[in-house]
């Protein structure tokens, strides 16, 4: 499911941004479950620099227009210049509707971040040479 | 202070001396203009002594063999100067209101205004001018060699000032806030972020947050008309000022093999 969620209210269709979204299935999604990932919510944001990708039915990926990164269906990078998987929402079932929640940020583990801007890896040292801003480090702890 | 040289005026051009008993010794009305202008001129430069430093600027012995390649200098600050008359006519027109209100602004100016289009036109294809000619003006002194000793720091300076040109072409490419400057100013926003350690926190500058906002748009443009251009403008007074104490350099084929005559020798 594509859904159309505004982060940034007030400016039209620069605040928007996609989330795709779909169920968590265990044959696919390796990483271990938790009450916020039952439904898997990926950012449209490309990890290479911020351009928007969308998911190409055809190839079975998400594709970049800009610069040609690629990921797969988890939102891992499959190709090009990306740095880093997919930016992911916490999602969370209240009164039978998914809600989605505060970005976040991964890494090839599948580790959770704090959300950081595009082309930042966070693999290794990238953890520590792209330390989390004041704005944005708060990660809901329950 | 040592008087200056008189500025050399050709020969059409200097004053006749007056015949006695012309007009029975009155003054016609354009000699009556030129003497009001005359005061008022004397009167500003009793006061302010602007003169000197005007023919200091002005007249100012130069080596032999320069040629066209020394007005690239000159050029890029025109194409700057350029820059920021159409600029303002722009601002006159222009609103910085995300919501829709910069594009149609824009639009509005493009396709209603009286010579919108043009004037827009010429700030666009003046932005790359100006890059064009500070790279072209910048290989000419690197390649004569005229960034040498004493001349380093008006190097320094014209090497500032390429930076700061350059963020002029960054913050205005986001003012029409179309889809291409939307998405060119999130590249470029996130190159930013891409330094090590202060990269995430120079991102959050530039968009004024964590997210492109409204208030993203207005600080780009307050950055580009108001911030930078005052910072080029003294620069450039600086780059100026510098290049006019220290003389500019002869080409590199020119042999220093003359005899040196010395100042102010009679001759």
């Amino acid at each position: 499911v594509i859904k159309v969620i505004e982060i940034t209210q007030g400016i039209g269709e620069a605040g928007k941004s996609i989330a795709y979204v779909r169920t968590r299935n265990p044959a696919i999604d390796a990483e271990p479950a938790d009450k916020y990932n039952q439904w898997i919510a990926l950012s449209s944001r490309c990890m290479h620099l911020g351009c928007p990708v969308r998911f190409v039915q055809a190839a079975g990926r998400f594709i970049c227009p800009c610069h040609g990164g690629v990921y797969n269906f988890r939102g891992l990078v499959a190709g090009g210049p990306p740095v880093r998987p997919l930016d992911r929402f916490y999602t969370r079932l209240e009164n039978g509707y998914v809600q989605i929640g505060p970005r976040y940020s991964v890494n090839s583990e599948m580790r959770r971040f704090s959300p950081r801007d595009p082309g930042e890896p966070l693999d290794g040292i990238g953890q520590y040479l792209y330390p989390s801003r004041f704005s944005t480090s708060q990660i809901p702890k329950n | 202070m040592p008087k200056l040289p008189a500025p050399p005026l050709p020969k059409v051009l200097q004053p006749r001396p007056r015949r006695p008993g012309d007009q029975n010794g009155k003054l016609d009305p354009l000699d009556t203009a030129k003497e009001a202008g005359i005061t008022v001129v004397d009167w500003i430069d009793e006061r302010t002594a602007l003169s000197g430093g005007l023919r200091w600027m002005l007249f100012r012995k130069v080596p032999k063999g320069i040629n066209w390649f020394y007005t690239l200098g000159s050029a890029t600050m025109f194409a700057f100067l350029s820059q920021a008359v159409t600029g303002v006519f722009l601002a006159m027109y222009y609103r910085p209101d995300a919501t829709g209100g910069a594009y149609e602004s824009v639009r509005y100016l493009t396709d209603q205004a009286f010579l919108g289009q043009f004037v827009r036109g010429m700030h666009k294809w003046g932005a790359s001018v100006m890059i064009i000619l500070i790279f072209l003006h910048m290989a000419r002194v690197f390649f004569f060699g005229a960034y040498k000793y004493p001349r380093e720091l008006t190097w320094i300076i014209g090497v500032v000032l390429l930076i700061l040109t350059m963020a002029m072409g960054f913050t205005g490419y986001l003012l029409p806030f179309d889809q291409r400057s939307y998405w060119a100013t999130i590249v470029g926003v996130n190159i930013n972020a891409g330094g090590p350690l202060i990269g995430p926190f120079l991102s959050d500058f530039l968009r004024a947050g964590p997210e492109f906002g409204a208030t993203t748009l207005s600080r780009f443009y307050a950055i580009h008309m108001m911030l930078i251009p005052g910072l080029i403008a003294a620069l450039i007074g600086l780059h100026l000022w510098l290049i006019t104490k220290l003389g500019i350099t002869a080409p590199p084929w020119i042999k220093a093999d003359e005899p040196v005559v010395p100042e102010h020798a009679e001759v």
